[in-house]
């Protein structure tokens, strides 16, 4: 394996992806070490386990993890594997405990990890119990309340890891109204598997606005006045050196919009907060992130719908998805209803708008195996050389909305990862 | 999923069992046969369409191992959003049906229960969804199903459709036909 090996898949700028990069197995395992083993992950929500012992299951990469707080009220991430002989010691989707037993010989572990008791410790020498405790994230960060994992003892801090997204994006992650207010994820998970690879669905949720025509059919039926949501002002692409990659809009915030004239307490509650909104966040509530992907797998939309995707990868031909929604805390029961049913009309395996993608992303991704595909690359040359806009707008943002620079951002990442010692 | 609602007083004849059966498999036949605009005529316009998710929870206790009525679900549905779903594969466009899936729905098992109070009837039965799309893409969905049916103006139609997969993380890369 050359040093440049993940670089030389990438020609002309990233303008043309080996289609290798979706399919080789050995490149899949090698980005399990360099990609998943390396930066921060998204692993849950601070209102999916509000007290003390409760604890979710979740993901990181190809791994069960446990998502934890403990006596302390600290967020643990910890590899759900007994470290006697590898049993998951949990198998519960989500709940409160005190302690995990294993299954298989009963050694146990509390909320932190430590394991706490083990049948016949008389029978081992000098037993360290210390040395056994299930292996745990070294960093967990809540940003806003959406909890972010690594397994890198050196990696930067989650927030350097944002770099200029860091504000965008805690504004995007918050509620409507731009104040201190919580949002909540609405309880339930919805998890499905995708035959294709990983990187196939986070590129798309990157930026891809090309990708339009696949939703020809949800725009036409009308989810709300603007096709498949309420209309939105003149969008932007905008990318960051770590990967990341989203959609920004722009529009007047000192004019409201109508938005949600299908339920007339979600307009009312949205017209009141967005007002709220630009008086405390000024010209800012005017340049909203619509959606994009923090590198490598975490897709958000923080603006309409309001939804988190993990594509969970399994083999280099198989992804777990998983998508959550979540609304604002405070919002009255009325809204959140309205919400919660036009979200999952929009989003998931039966969402209007994403089952179009899995069928494509599926159909794609098959023509990555064969040799004969092999020799052709994919494109993503769109606006190639386009120069960066000077704007306000956080990262490097493009002129051309219809630009591949996003993913071929996020490519270029990938393999500056894939590459490094 | 509990049967407890219904009276055991109020029998049911034979005719109307029959009925309601034979009401079931022709939905059944409608939406299969792809005459989507026939197969929307089952249901009620206060409809609640509703798939919630499956949990892995302890088997003892108090934790339900269905998604709760107000949270995230594999579908909610009204009227006005399957009347959606519907126009959205007659567009033509809808790329994740187009060319058509091939799907049948075998439903057995079916138990009629009448609901206390009321003429309307709880029946219950189980199904298997097969669907085959393009040239080998099959999914098999497997689910035990609730519905309440009510008559009006000398019509059954359904007013709540309740589906409890037996699936908790879903093998079907996505939910573009009629469970
Ligand atoms: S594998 Fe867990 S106790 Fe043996
Ligand atoms: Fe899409």
């Amino acid at each position: 394996m050359t040093m440049q090996r993940a670089h030389a898949l990438l020609t002309d700028d990233a303008g043309e992806i080996d289609r290798r990069v979706f399919s080789d197995p050995d490149l899949f395992q090698m980005e399990m070490g360099k990609i998943f083993n390396k930066t921060w992950l998204f692993v849950g929500h601070e209102s999916q386990i509000p007290q003390v012992g409760d604890f979710i299951q979740s993901r990181m990469g190809v791994d069960s993890v446990i998502v934890t707080r403990d006596r302390e009220g600290t967020i643990r991430v910890l590899l759900n594997t007994c470290r006697h002989r590898g049993m998951k010691v949990c198998r519960y989707d989500e709940g409160n405990t005190r302690l995990f037993y294993c299954p298989y010989h009963a050694w146990t572990y509390d909320l932190s990890g430590r394991l706490v008791n083990l049948p016949h410790a008389e029978n081992y020498e000098s037993f360290d119990k210390a040395r056994w405790s299930l292996k745990q994230a070294p960093h967990v960060t809540s940003f806003r309340g959406f909890i972010w994992a690594t397994w890198d003892e050196a990696a930067q801090p989650f927030e350097e890891y944002l770099g200029d997204l860091r504000q965008p994006l805690w504004d995007g992650l918050g509620p409507w109204d731009g104040g201190d207010g919580e949002v909540e994820i609405i309880s339930g998970t919805l998890k499905w598997i995708v035959p294709c690879n990983w990187k196939i669905i986070a590129e798309n949720f990157a930026g891809d606005p090309l990708h339009e025509p696949s939703h020809a059919s949800v725009n036409r039926v009308r989810l709300g006045p603007g096709g498949r949501r309420d209309p939105l002002g003149k969008l932007f692409l905008t990318h960051f050196p770590t990967g990341h990659g989203f959609v920004v809009e722009q529009f007047d915030p000192s004019v409201d919009r109508g938005f949600y004239a299908a339920s007339p307490a979600t307009a009312e509650y949205h017209r009141i907060s967005m007002q709220k909104r630009y008086a405390r966040l000024g010209e800012r509530a005017g340049t909203p992130l619509v959606l994009g992907t923090v590198f490598p797998n975490a897709a958000i939309h923080t603006s309409q719908p309001r939804t988190l995707m993990v594509a969970h990868p399994l083999t280099a031909d198989k992804t777990e998805m998983w998508r959550m929604f979540f609304v604002d805390k405070d919002a009255p029961q009325e809204v959140k209803d309205y919400l919660r049913r036009y979200y999952m009309a929009y989003g998931g395996p039966g969402g209007m708008t994403e089952q179009d993608d899995m069928e494509n992303w599926t159909y794609a991704f098959q023509a990555t195996l064969s040799d004969n595909c092999r020799t052709l690359p994919f494109n993503y040359g769109a606006a190639l050389k386009m120069q960066p806009l000077d704007t306000q707008i956080a990262g490097t943002v493009s002129a051309e909305l219809m630009s591949e620079q996003n993913t071929r951002n996020y490519y270029k990442v990938w393999a500056a990862c894939m590459d490094k010692d | 999923m509990s049967e407890s609602n219904s009276n055991p007083d109020r029998m049911l004849t034979m005719e109307l069992e029959r009925e309601i059966q034979q009401f079931l498999f022709d939905e059944a036949d409608a939406v299969d046969s792809r005459q989507f605009e026939r197969w929307l005529e089952f249901f009620a316009e206060d409809l609640r369409y509703w798939i919630p998710l499956r949990k892995n929870m302890p088997g003892k206790g108090k934790h339900p191992d269905v998604g709760g009525d107000r949270d995230a679900a594999w579908i909610d549905d009204d009227m006005e959003t399957l009347r959606k779903r519907v126009a959205q594969i007659l567009t033509g466009v809808h790329w994740a049906e187009e060319p058509p899936s091939r799907v049948v729905h075998l439903v057995t098992n079916i138990r009629i229960k009448p609901i206390q109070d009321s003429a309307d009837h709880h029946v219950f039965s189980n199904i298997i969804v097969h669907r085959n799309r393009l040239e080998t893409e099959s999914d098999l969905i497997v689910a035990r199903r609730e519905d309440k049916i009510r008559r009006a103006g000398g019509l059954l139609k359904i007013y709540r459709r309740t589906i409890y997969l037996n699936h908790h993380t879903l093998t079907a890369k996505n939910l573009s036909f009629f469970v």
